[in-house]
């Protein structure tokens, strides 16, 4: 009985493994690698040149303006300010969140090809994009139950860990565009259009 | 979109140079710098005309050119404070030729502005720009008000005899 069960598990676990191997080759192809290396750079440059800028997200946050519409503007346009404030900070911290889950894609998919990655770098990363999408997932609830003019520190350390992210997806992207994944990228989209 | 050489990078740089120094340092408000840009820009293309760019450099170039200054324009327009954003749009209102109330009513029902942004343009930073042009309407709007309001509580009240 014993042995039936060892045997069970063993073929158990090699089917697994075999399904993982198999997994594993799949996404490993040029045309997937080429179009995640392209998803991610699109990415990173959303967050880099749009949403993640200091003149952009110091504007969005800037208490000066609703100031101004306290002093300036009647009661109902106050509001409508403040109400269309606050949407659109969500809309922006939800558009982080869905960047950096690309970003993380993106890492989750292709750290293994970075040779010099060691384990203890990849948990750090690792561990960089979780607390960051955590971090975005905190600050949508303040803002939520707050609005835009009093989250000062969690937009603070939400933009300081993004940009942190933005970084090293940064250097991993140079990195595999120098170890000649831009010609998979290439491939696929030629792929793409001539099928 | 067109990939271009380094010879035509080049020139894009001069024509946006040119197109600062000769047509838009003459327009002084980003907003009236924002709305110009735009008009520039043909609604079925989306391609930038400009026949004296165009004769200076080439079509291509001077469209790249005109791009690059509409997005610098609206990247400027989108970090203006709102106070800033009344003030140009009020000056802009007055040299538009048509009454204050008149501009107001018209752009809230047309939205000009929302035609006007660049089409790379991301859609958060659109969002703010028109909510921040609403609210500085608004405040217009009642500043008009409080004016008119005040005019006409200022002016002698017809007596019970004329």
């Amino acid at each position: 009985m014993i042995g039936l069960i060892l045997s069970f598990g063993i073929g158990l676990g090699l089917l697994i493994f075999l399904l993982l191997v198999w997994r594993r080759s799949q996404s490993v192809s040029p045309e997937g690698s080429g179009q995640k290396l392209i998803d991610a750079r699109h990415a990173l440059q959303r967050l880099q040149t749009g949403l993640l800028p200091a003149e952009f997200v110091g504007r969005l946050f800037n208490h000066e303006d609703w100031d101004y519409v306290k002093s300036s503007a009647p009661t109902d346009v106050q509001k409508q300010f403040l109400r269309e404030r606050k949407r659109i900070s969500i809309s922006w911290v939800r558009r982080v969140r869905t960047e950096v889950l690309e970003l993380r894609r993106f890492h989750l998919g292709q750290s293994r090809f970075q040779e010099g990655l060691s384990l203890r770098t990849e948990i750090r990363v690792g561990l960089s994009f979780t607390s960051l999408l955590l971090s975005c997932r905190m600050l949508e609830l303040f803002l939520w139950l707050r609005g835009p003019y009093a989250v000062s520190r969690a937009l603070r350390s939400t933009t300081r860990a993004a940009e942190q992210v933005c970084a090293i997806s940064g250097r991993s992207l140079a990195f595999l565009a120098a170890r000649g994944f831009d010609a998979l990228g290439k491939d696929s989209q030629r792929l793409r259009v001539t099928s | 979109m067109t990939i271009l050489n380094a010879t035509n990078r080049m020139d894009v740089r001069r024509a946006t140079e040119d197109v600062n120094q000769r047509t838009l340092s003459g327009v002084h408000d980003v907003m009236a710098r924002f709305i110009y840009l735009a008009s520039m820009r043909d609604y079925n293309t989306g391609v930038y005309h400009h026949a004296g760019l165009a004769m200076r450099f080439s079509e291509e170039v001077a469209c790249e050119a005109l791009a690059a200054c509409h997005r610098e324009t609206y990247r400027q327009l989108v970090a203006s404070s709102l106070r800033g954003m009344v003030e140009q749009l009020e000056r802009y209102a007055n040299t538009s030729g048509t009454l204050p109330t008149e501009f107001i009513s018209t752009w809230r029902v047309l939205q000009p502005y929302r035609v006007a942004v660049p089409a790379d343009s991301d859609p958060i930073s659109t969002d703010l720009l028109c909510s921040n042009v609403n609210t500085a309407l608004s405040i217009l709007e009642s500043r008009l008000l409080e004016r008119s309001g005040r005019a006409q509580g200022a002016s002698p009240r017809p007596s019970p005899a004329q």
